[in-house]
């Protein structure tokens, strides 16, 4: 039920530190001071930090290619991520992950993943060592729409479900797979109509409000404790800026009305405002909480600008298992 | 010339009840079979004009698309040029928009939520509710053949609406605070808790108070507990008020307050509520209207319910079918050309 003043606190934390950490990654795009791809989680705050709110470290998260929140709502901390999204030596993975591999295995964040749908098997392999070890904790898989249209994601879903693995399949339904309407790509609306194809509960949750995904989340994750097996939620939600990059209106492939009408419902704000009137946290409460991260932020840019390169020699670093030559 | 109107909540069956308690889900497929097996139950009613309302999932629009209509009959199939957005106001839009239309019957496929937000919309609607939602109380599980074929009778004259109805109890409800009136078809519930989160109800300790409008036994959800303790059904006038918690827990009673979980609830106190009698409900904490968690009472916040018999027209399927054939509407003399086949 109800999530705790506690847990409202700390739910709002995580949403703001990701929507800090990804305006800042924008702009730092924007200025060319980024390399590759960036995709921005803005505007689907509540999902991460709704689910992750009610995970360890000790559990299991495999994230996609706008993988930044997942890790930020999981416990990442802003100079690491940082350093790694500019490719420095001190970045999480050492520089060579970037954007789209940034993991913390610390974390029990498997990693973003630049392939749509690739992140769901690893969970499930998560989960599967979660049963084998029987350590009570569990796996969750975020991917989005498009994903469940991959084969990776089916194969997945079906292992879970005939292992009965404590996993959740978090779907982040934000109504478009890149720059495709979700309904140019399958007949069906709600993801959550495939879960009974699997033979797995789903449900359906508001993505934009970070107390029902919280809530939902943590039944879900408790269902998969128990060892009753896995489970789909699917969070109606929305990305406010384009597939990647910054830009969020004048674009071709959705109306810049629709867009508005999502920012209406902006999961921070939104949040904020019920906080209020249930005294949770105050307006001045809440924009100290912003203050204090704006500079956690400006001291993450400061540090991964410093930061140097990683050198030639550690490029095989991390790729191969360290294993003893027979003499 | 028979109206019938149809409109369907996508979103109904497929919330969190599916994890917490044993709710089946609903799929938009199974949806799809509902919406048509009810217009072509409504056409061989006699309906000749069908207005679609849309929905987000386009379920109803793509159900009609696929219909064979070859059936002899002369039908007209609408589909309202009215915006559909994804959330409940939609119902509300769609219920307004076909009384201006003049829609005799209404179809409405979904859940207590469902039924409710038609109601908002038109609230003397002549309507057809069918189950599509979780635990329902007001829509009754009907197949959708029958239940298109008694609109389609109702809307097209061979059986009075009067006949074969009877007027829904309404919890009127309105706040102090001037915000706009709201109401309920089954039960208003004021528990407590700060958000309406994952809107459904389940946990019987944070219930304060609970004002059903139909107290019937052999139901699910929050009114079974009403309907358990004090019996009071559908058709008759008035309502149940059970309180909850405080110093004078009187009684427990075991209730199925969600598909296949029950509990022992603890009250204090159960009446009879006359039609017409006001309730208060004071915040904080949240109402629920339907066994949805809907809109927060803040502290000292007053809301005051009452109920009403001035609801949907709740068109009895088996009533109306019967009254049909009692006609001999469905029979016809061999020699004489059945109907539908052009002589």
């Amino acid at each position: 039920m109800e999530p705790t003043p506690d847990v409202l606190r700390d739910l709002h934390r995580r949403m703001v530190r990701i929507r800090l950490f990804e305006e800042a990654a924008g702009k730092l795009a924007e200025a060319a001071k980024l390399p590759g791809f960036l995709h921005l989680y803005v505007g689907e705050e509540a999902v991460a930090a709704g689910v992750c709110v009610n995970l360890t470290n000790a559990d299991s998260i495999t994230s996609t290619h706008r993988g930044h929140g997942h890790l930020v709502a999981k416990g990442g901390q802003f100079r690491p991520m940082m350093a790694e999204l500019m490719g420095k030596a001190t970045g999480y993975c050492n520089g060579k992950g970037g954007s789209m591999h940034i993991s913390s295995l610390e974390l029990g964040m498997l990693g973003a993943n630049g392939i749509v749908g690739a992140g769901s098997p690893i969970a499930v392999g998560a989960a599967f060592t979660h049963k084998y070890r029987d350590d009570g904790n569990v796996a969750v898989a975020f991917f989005g729409d498009g994903a469940t249209n991959i084969g990776a994601f089916h194969e997945a879903a079906n292992m879970a479900c005939a292992l009965k693995l404590p996993i959740v399949f978090a779907c982040e339904n934000n109504e478009y797979g890149e720059f495709t309407r979700r309904d140019a790509t399958m007949a069906i609306t709600d993801i959550v109509d495939r879960a009974q194809g699997y033979g797995m509960p789903g449900v359906i949750v508001d993505g934009m409000d970070a107390v029902a995904v919280c809530e939902a989340a943590a039944e879900a994750i408790a269902y998969a404790r128990a060892g009753h097996g896995p489970t789909l939620v699917e969070a109606k939600t929305y990305r406010f800026y384009n597939h990647h990059g910054v830009q969020n209106l004048g674009l071709k492939y959705r109306p810049d009305s629709e867009v508005e009408v999502w920012k209406q419902r902006d999961p921070i704000f939104t949040l904020e405002a019920k906080l209020a009137d249930v005294g949770v946290l105050t307006t001045e409460q809440c924009e100290a909480v912003w203050v204090e991260l704006r500079a956690d932020i400006a001291d993450a840019i400061a540090f991964a600008e410093d930061s140097p390169l990683p050198n030639k020699d550690q490029i095989l670093e991390d790729v191969y298992t360290p294993m003893a030559v027979a003499q | 010339m028979g109206t019938v109107g149809i409109i369907t909540n996508p979103a109904a069956g497929k919330d969190i009840r599916r994890l917490v308690a044993h709710a089946s889900p609903t799929s938009d497929a199974a949806k799809m079979g509902v919406v048509s097996r009810a217009v072509m139950g409504a056409i061989d009613g006699g309906a000749t004009r069908i207005l679609v309302a849309p929905d987000r999932h386009n379920l109803s629009t793509r159900a009609v698309q696929g219909l064979d209509l070859d059936t002899g009959r002369s039908v007209v199939i609408e589909v309202l040029d009215e915006p559909a957005h994804g959330w409940s106001g939609d119902t509300i839009a769609m219920a307004s928009r076909l009384a201006k239309e003049g829609a005799d019957t209404v179809i409405v496929l979904g859940g207590d939520g469902t039924q409710r937000d038609v109601a908002k919309g038109w609230l003397d609607v002549a309507l057809v509710a069918i189950s599509t939602g979780t635990n329902n109380v007001f829509p009754r599980s009907v197949d959708a053949t029958l239940a298109g074929l008694a609109a389609g009778l109702v809307a097209a004259g061979v059986v009075e609406l009067s006949q074969v109805s009877h007027r829904a109890k309404v919890a009127h409800v309105r706040f102090d605070d001037g915000s706009n009136d709201d109401l309920a078809l089954v039960d208003l519930v004021l528990m407590d808790g700060q958000f309406t989160g994952s809107r459904a109800v389940w946990d019987p300790r944070s219930l304060r108070a609970l004002i059903a409008c139909i107290a019937e036994p052999a139901t699910v959800g929050l009114s079974s507990i009403a309907g358990l303790l004090h019996p009071v059904d559908r058709r008759s006038p008035g309502g149940v008020h059970v309180i909850f918690g405080g110093a004078h827990e009187s009684g427990v009673v075991r209730a199925p307050l969600a598909p296949g979980l029950f509990f022992d609830v603890l009250y204090s106190s159960v009446m009879a509520l006359d039609e017409g009698s006001p309730i208060v409900l004071t915040g904080p904490g949240v109402l629920s209207f339907d066994g949805e968690r809907d809109r927060v009472l803040a502290s000292g916040a007053v809301a005051t319910a009452e109920i009403r018999a001035d609801g949907p027209y709740v068109i009895d399927v088996d009533a109306t079918i019967a009254a049909a054939a009692s006609t001999n509407h469905f029979h016809h003399t061999v020699g004489i050309p059945a109907r539908g086949i052009e002589e």
